[in-house]
């Protein structure tokens, strides 16, 4: 990816008209940039799905908009693959956006949304319990 | 076992099989079957073994491609995964993409999600020259071979032909052009003979790296079931 492309993505995704998405949490300033990538990368679908769950949006846009939101940049080749998946599966659907056939965007299905709840609530318990004794242990030391 | 998924490949090989992660070139003029007929090898192949395929996608959108195939009557697997490039190439309008990573990262993903995907087609290899921006892309093909031998996946590569003059290589200047012709571990041709009142399609293989094979072109059919091969066109 070139600079001038990674550029591009900043400034749109400054001004992304078509999402409607507000942080409430500001993201925590993480001192290793690689690690913050590493995390979204590995917890991608969980990432995908629960922007899903929100939102209707294209796979282009989830590009631009987990760039806004993390700064990390995804490769389209993983972010479409992964679109596709979670499609065959049913969770979500595809659908032209109004008046332009050459958009598909991807938003979950309603039988989707009860399995993105699941996964999210199991996602988070996993997560916590994991921090809670990475803290409890450093607490020791 | 790839030499039994179509009925009559197999006697194509004297012996041996299309070795695993070896990359082979498909090549042929429009209409030889070339798209049908790995389809057809991979469905069969699927329902044999268990294990999960991966077609790319470059020309037609996933449901046009299903639809053309089960006119033919070849129905796909779950187990066999399309990637189409056309919302990617229509959303991201005129930036440029790199179809090499991106092709390389949709690959990675689904090997990470599917533990026994071990085999990919790229359909086609003129698409993805033509979508490439880069001017080596060509001389840099060996990269990309080699990248797809170490997934340890056996890849094909449908690659369109305009005539059969481009199949023979007169001077070491097509070498530079086609360099995926000797880069590749096996060529698989399909083709069509014109005779006086009929015209055959056929499929023969003209290279196999590890595997003692026929020489001889042999007709290839579509019946009801998909596709099978005969005997010696001639």
């Amino acid at each position: 990816m070139s600079s001038s492309v990674i550029e591009r993505l900043d400034r749109e995704s400054k001004n992304i008209e078509n999402v409607k998405i507000v942080l409430e949490i500001e993201p925590p300033k993480l001192n290793s940039h690689q690690l913050k990538e590493n995390i979204i990368k590995s917890h991608l679908e969980i990432i995908v799905l629960s922007m899903l769950a929100e939102i209707s949006i294209s796979g282009y846009d989830l590009i631009k908009e987990i760039f806004a939101r993390y700064n990390v940049f995804l490769s389209q080749g993983t972010v479409y693959s992964l679109l596709y998946c979670l499609k065959d599966e049913g969770i979500i659907r595809a659908e032209f956006a109004k008046g332009d056939m050459r958009t598909k965007r991807y938003s979950a299905t309603q039988e989707g949304k009860q399995i993105i709840e699941k996964r999210i609530d199991e996602f988070i318990e996993a997560e916590e319990y994991i921090l809670n004794s990475i803290k409890n242990r450093r607490s020791i030391f | 076992m790839f030499r039994n998924s179509i009925t009559g490949l197999d006697g194509l090989f004297k012996d041996g099989d299309i070795p695993k992660g070896s990359v082979i070139l498909v090549t042929g003029i429009e209409g030889a079957l070339k798209t049908s007929f790995i389809f057809n090898m991979f469905s069969n192949h699927i329902a044999d073994t268990g294990e999960h395929g991966l077609y790319a996608s470059l020309e037609e959108t996933k449901e046009s491609h299903l639809r053309n195939m089960e006119s033919l009557g070849i129905r796909k697997s779950d187990l066999l995964h399309i990637f189409d490039y056309e919302d990617m190439r229509s959303e991201s309008k005129n930036e440029e993409l790199d179809i090499v990573k991106v092709t390389e990262d949709m690959i990675d993903f689904y090997r990470e999600k599917y533990d026994n995907l071990t085999f990919f087609a790229l359909d086609s290899l003129n698409a993805f020259y033509s979508i490439s921006t880069g001017v080596n892309l060509r001389k840099n093909m060996y990269h990309f071979f080699t990248r797809l031998r170490d997934k340890d996946l056996t890849s094909f590569l449908i690659l369109e032909t305009c005539s059969p003059d481009k199949y023979v290589f007169v001077s070491s200047a097509d070498h530079v052009e086609h360099p995926e012709y000797f880069l590749a571990d096996g060529i698989i041709e399909l083709g069509v003979i014109e005779a006086k009142e009929n015209v055959k399609r056929y499929i023969q293989i003209r290279k196999m790296r590890g595997a003692n094979h026929s020489m001889e072109k042999h007709q290839i059919m579509v019946g009801k079931d998909g596709i099978s091969i005969l005997g010696s066109v001639y």
